[in-house]
């Protein structure tokens, strides 16, 4: 992660970006709590919803693995189908914890 | 033996002293031989002007002496000879002379320096000499006069002189064994008789060993007489009558006599040339009479048997007898006539040289005369041609305007684009006589160049006609929203590289992008790059097409047309922008598409964000307007503009009848609302006329009226300067008192837009205090406004991309209002909806989402609307992507466009443009 690079492709600061980097760590956390029960539900909409939030936000920051599986966990909740989706969201934790911890660093 | 006999009762002084001397004058090298106690026993043998300046005074010689002195302990601590520098840098072979074991005295020689002084050295000499009580500038310069011999030559010398001054110190010492001898045998001749035999013996003893000494010293004179014969020096000994004493065979051969023609005959009398014979007599007369210890180092000519002349360069001192008598002189000279002749050579050359430089100079100076002038005379062309073209154009204009058909449509089409062809040959040729004439002069305005890239874009889309090129535009994400410079240049460079990829691509795209590229303190680096599909440009080709009157080859002049000057005034401007402008191609191989890309660089000064203003246009129709030229054709042409719109115009042809006009309609209640000034005019320029219509005692001087309404008052009218002069003087315009400076040919949207811009100003603006000056209004900073004054609701309930996205319209210079989700965005609009002209709305919301906020939005407009005059407010919706059916749901909810995420700077300019700007300002 190229916190330099990524925040001049959006014609960013790089402190300006971090701040955007902290805000997506916080309400990532919120949204990964949503996907979660929604999972742990079966409640395909929720985890549709909470998956669509993180996959715009992601996807924004450039942050495009994370992007990836949020929109794969999106389209299966769209089409009522959760297999898989626990893994996926259990991958989606670590990589928030990841971008935290290289926030931290940074 | 002889422990306690000192040197100079062991070594007969007179000896040594002229072995010394004839070292001295073979070689060049000074000697001095020191007692222990640091007494000098033996004089300096050609001493240097340098040390005999320093020793000439009391303290120059005690520190001279001390350092002697140091340099010998030295020396003896060594045990062996060593070359030492002194405490004035110069050099010397130090060395102990040592007799059966006991330090006897020391041999200093050398006076040398094996490098000339350093530029340090040369300091501290010069400070040397202030405290020895000297003229800095004369030990200085004999600083510069020190002779410089490698320390090789000196220690090879030197050792030899040594090794001489050994052996007679050892003889010396013999000697004196002897006589102390010969005292005993005294004295045992008084107590002992009887043993005179024995001392007899002893006696005999005595007088072999000394006739082995005198044939050791012999043999010793020999060496050195040898020493003189194979020297490569010439070596002369002159008695103080004049005649020569000595010569060596260098000499002989240099002179062309034999040694017996010359030994015996007056020096001076038969070797040297007249003309100089007086001059040397005086320098050794004065050498005779004591005044100087050594003659100086200096070059004359002697005379050879066969009449010819050899240079020579000498070495002179003094010889004086045992008593310290003056007997003659003893020179030594190397003939240095060929060196002479090369110099002399050297010098000739230079000087040819010289008057070669000299020409070149002058016709240099002739060739950029000539050119001056001519770049004079094609200014002056140029502007004399543009005058009439204007009127073409103008009159084109009007033309187009009136009924015609399709035919005569076509025909007036034709002049009115040959004439702009025209036009810009013109002003390239004036650009080019400009930069020629270091004439060329820039703007500094806060502009900014996302527009003006837009504006580039727009502009070069009619040069396209019907081939299939799309043109591209890309901003960079870092683009600053304003920068200092010229606009104008800006543009034109641009204008000119697009216009260029225009004419050479066929078919395919044309992409402009503009990025940062650098970033300095106050300044930043643009970099606008042009990248076509076109023909391309041969690589060999890629650095000539800069050149002045070139393309890529003869044939494409023919085939495309063009001055061939653009590129190259492009390159020059890009220069005097401190930029440059380059060029890279791809050939047409592999299938590849061809094309060139275009780069041009700049660096601009950052501008502060400017504050914001609420743009208000309002309707030109029935405005009225005053306009002031000197010339018909222009206000024919400006009567045509204006009327088109619905002005009522007063036209007027000079400056002097403009106030009372101004005055009278003011009186007659019907006053004007708008004034365009033409600047150069004879008689009252424009810049006088507005003074005057400024100033606060022309507007009410005479002028008792009851209307004290500040907002129709002379005064404050918005007064526009026009001038077809390529002054862009934007400055100048503002402080004579302008509100706006349009230049010639009049591009008549923008002289409309800048009419409402001013007009509508002043409305608002009413009594608002004249003093706090508004800055002049430019065809740039109008449009700049109208983006600045945008101001976007943004609804997006992701805190992330509601937090990125604000943060990327600020930047760009828009006012942005954030709204949480679709209920708080219809609430913020409906309670203020003047305060937005654009809604960005994300799809997908808690609460209410995109499609039902828009609805409601739209839903309650309809209800108001026929209370109030708002306009309906562009919504434009933000997707993630673009799903299957969300066009149709956008529009159906009563959206107007939208947008995909992540959102780009250019995209929303060009939404703005569409929904915004378009709509606001083009319905006239």
């Amino acid at each position: 992660m190229n916190f330099k690079e990524l925040a001049e492709n959006l014609g960013l600061e790089e402190d300006e970006y971090l701040e955007l980097i902290d805000l997506f760590v916080e309400v990532g956390k919120t949204d990964l709590d949503k996907l979660q029960s929604g999972i742990d539900d079966g409640n395909a909409e929720d985890v549709a919803k909470s998956a669509h939030s993180l996959k715009g936000a992601s996807g924004n920051l450039g942050l495009m693995e994370f992007f990836q599986i949020a929109k794969e966990i999106e389209e299966k909740g769209r089409n009522g189908q959760l297999e898989g989706t626990a893994e996926a969201a259990q991958a989606l934790k670590e990589r928030l914890k990841a971008v935290a911890e290289f926030s931290r660093n940074a | 033996m002889g422990k306690l006999i000192p040197l100079q009762k062991l070594i007969d002084l007179d000896e040594l002293q002229a072995i010394q001397n004839s070292f001295a004058s073979t070689v060049g090298t000074s000697s001095v031989i020191f007692s222990p106690e640091g007494v000098p026993i033996t004089y300096f043998s050609n001493p240097t002007g340098f040390c005999s300046l320093i020793q000439s005074t009391d303290e120059g010689k005690k520190r001279c002496f001390q350092c002697f002195m140091r340099m010998s302990r030295k020396a003896l601590k060594l045990k062996e000879p060593k070359i030492l520098y002194c405490f004035a840098h110069g050099g010397h072979f130090v060395a102990p002379i040592i007799i059966e074991g006991v330090h006897k005295g020391t041999m200093f020689a050398g006076q040398f320096i094996p490098h000339d002084f350093s530029p340090e050295q040369l300091k501290d000499i010069e400070k040397l000499a202030g405290e020895i009580n000297l003229d800095p500038g004369l030990l200085l310069e004999k600083a510069r006069n020190m002779r410089v011999v490698e320390e090789d030559v000196v220690w090879n010398y030197s050792a030899l002189l040594l090794h001489i001054v050994g052996v007679l110190a050892k003889l010396g010492a013999q000697k004196a064994g002897l006589r102390r001898g010969k005292d005993e045998l005294q004295k045992a001749r008084d107590e002992l008789e009887i043993r005179v035999q024995e001392r007899t013996a002893e006696l005999k003893q005595g007088i072999i060993e000394r006739k082995e000494a005198e044939m050791t010293v012999r043999k010793e004179r020999d060496t050195a007489q040898r020493y003189l014969d194979i020297s490569g020096v010439m070596f002369v000994v002159i008695n103080s009558d004049r005649k020569v004493r000595l010569i060596n065979r260098k000499g002989c051969e240099i002179l062309g006599y034999r040694e017996e023609d010359i030994i015996g005959e007056d020096w001076f009398g038969n070797f040297l040339p007249e003309r100089i014979r007086d001059e040397v007599i005086g320098a050794f007369e004065s050498l005779m009479a004591g005044d100087v210890e050594s003659g100086e180092y200096h070059e004359n000519p002697v005379l050879t048997k066969s009449g010819n002349e050899r240079v020579i360069s000498w070495h002179n001192c003094i010889l004086r007898d045992e008593e310290g008598n003056i007997q003659g002189t003893l020179g030594s000279g190397e003939d240095i006539t060929g060196r002479k002749q090369a110099e002399e050579e050297l010098k000739k050359t230079n000087q040819e040289l010289e008057k070669a430089v000299d020409l070149a100079r002058q016709m240099a100076t002739r060739a950029e005369a000539a050119n001056i002038a001519k770049s004079e005379f094609l200014a002056n062309m140029s502007h004399e041609i543009r005058t009439p073209m204007n009127a073409v154009i103008g009159f084109t204009d009007m033309l187009l305007d009136s009924d015609l058909n399709d035919s005569q449509i076509d025909y007036a089409e034709t002049i009115r684009s040959s004439g702009n062809a025209l036009l810009s040959v013109i002003n390239d040729v004036l650009d080019f006589s400009k930069i020629e004439a270091g004439e060329m002069d820039f703007e500094k305005i806060d502009f900014d160049p996302e527009l003006l890239v837009y504006d580039v874009c727009e502009l070069t889309h009619p040069r396209i006609g019907t081939k299939p090129v799309e043109i591209l535009c890309r901003i960079g994400n870092n683009l600053p929203s304003h920068v200092r410079g010229d606009p104008g240049r800006f543009r034109q460079v641009l204008i000119n590289l697009m216009g260029n990829s225009c004419k050479f691509t066929e078919s395919g795209e044309i992409e402009l992008s503009l990025d940062v590229e650098e970033e300095k303190d106050d300044w930043v680096k643009l970099h606008a790059a042009i990248r076509d599909t076109g023909i391309g440009v041969p690589k060999d080709k890629l650095s000539a097409i800069f050149l002045p009157f070139q393309q890529a080859d003869g044939s494409t002049t023919r085939k495309y047309g063009g001055t061939g000057l653009g590129l190259s005034i492009c390159k020059k401007i890009s220069k005097l922008m401190a930029g440059d402008v380059w060029a890279e191609s791809r050939a047409p191989v592999n299938q590849q598409v061809p094309g060139s890309i275009f780069h041009f660089t700049a660096w601009f000064k950052k501008a502060e964000d400017k504050k914001v203003r609420r743009f208000t246009s309002v309707s030109l129709s029935n405005k009225k307007a005053l306009i002031i030229d000197d010339n018909q054709t222009n206000l024919d042409i400006l009567i045509h503009l204006l009327e088109s719109v619905g002005m009522r115009v007063v036209a007027l042809g000079n400056g002097a009848d403009v106030v009372p006009t101004l005055r009278n309609a003011l009186e007659s209640g019907d006053p004007f609302d708008s004034c365009i000034i033409d600047i150069h005019m004879p008689g009252m320029s424009g810049y006088e006329v507005v003074k005057q219509i400024r100033n606060p005692q022309t507007s009410i001087q005479g002028f008792q009226s009851t209307i004290n309404n500040q907002q129709s008052s002379i005064q404050s009218l918005p007064v526009l300067a026009l001038s077809s002069l390529m002054e862009r003087d934007a400055k100048k315009c503002g402080e004579a008192g302008f509100d706006g400076f349009l230049s010639k040919p009049i591009r008549r949207k923008k002289l409309y837009k800048m009419l409402e811009r001013m007009i509508g100003k002043r409305k608002v603006e009413g009594k608002k205090d004249k003093a706090i000056k508004e800055k002049i209004i430019t065809q740039y900073s109008v449009r700049e406004e109208m983006k600045r004054s945008a101001r976007i609701l943004l609804a997006e309930d992701n805190p992330v991309n509601q937090k990125l996205t604000k943060m990327m319209l600020t930047k760009a210079g828009y006012q942005v209002e954030v709204a949480d989700n679709g209920k708080e965005a219809f609430e913020k609009y409906t309670s203020s909806p003047e305060n937005f002209d654009l809604i960005f709305m994300d799809i997908q919301m808690p609460e209410m989402d995109g499609f039902a906020a828009t609805r409601e939005i739209r839903k309650q407009s309809t209800i108001n609307n026929h209370q109030s005059s708002i306009k309906r407010v562009p919504i434009v919706a933000m997707t993630a992507h673009s799903m299957k059916g969300d066009r149709e749901k956008c529009i159906e909810a009563g959206m107007d466009d939208y947008i995909t995420k992540p959102i780009k700077r250019e995209l929303v300019f060009k939404i703005l443009e569409k929904w915004v700007f378009r709509k606001g300002f083009n319905e006239f």
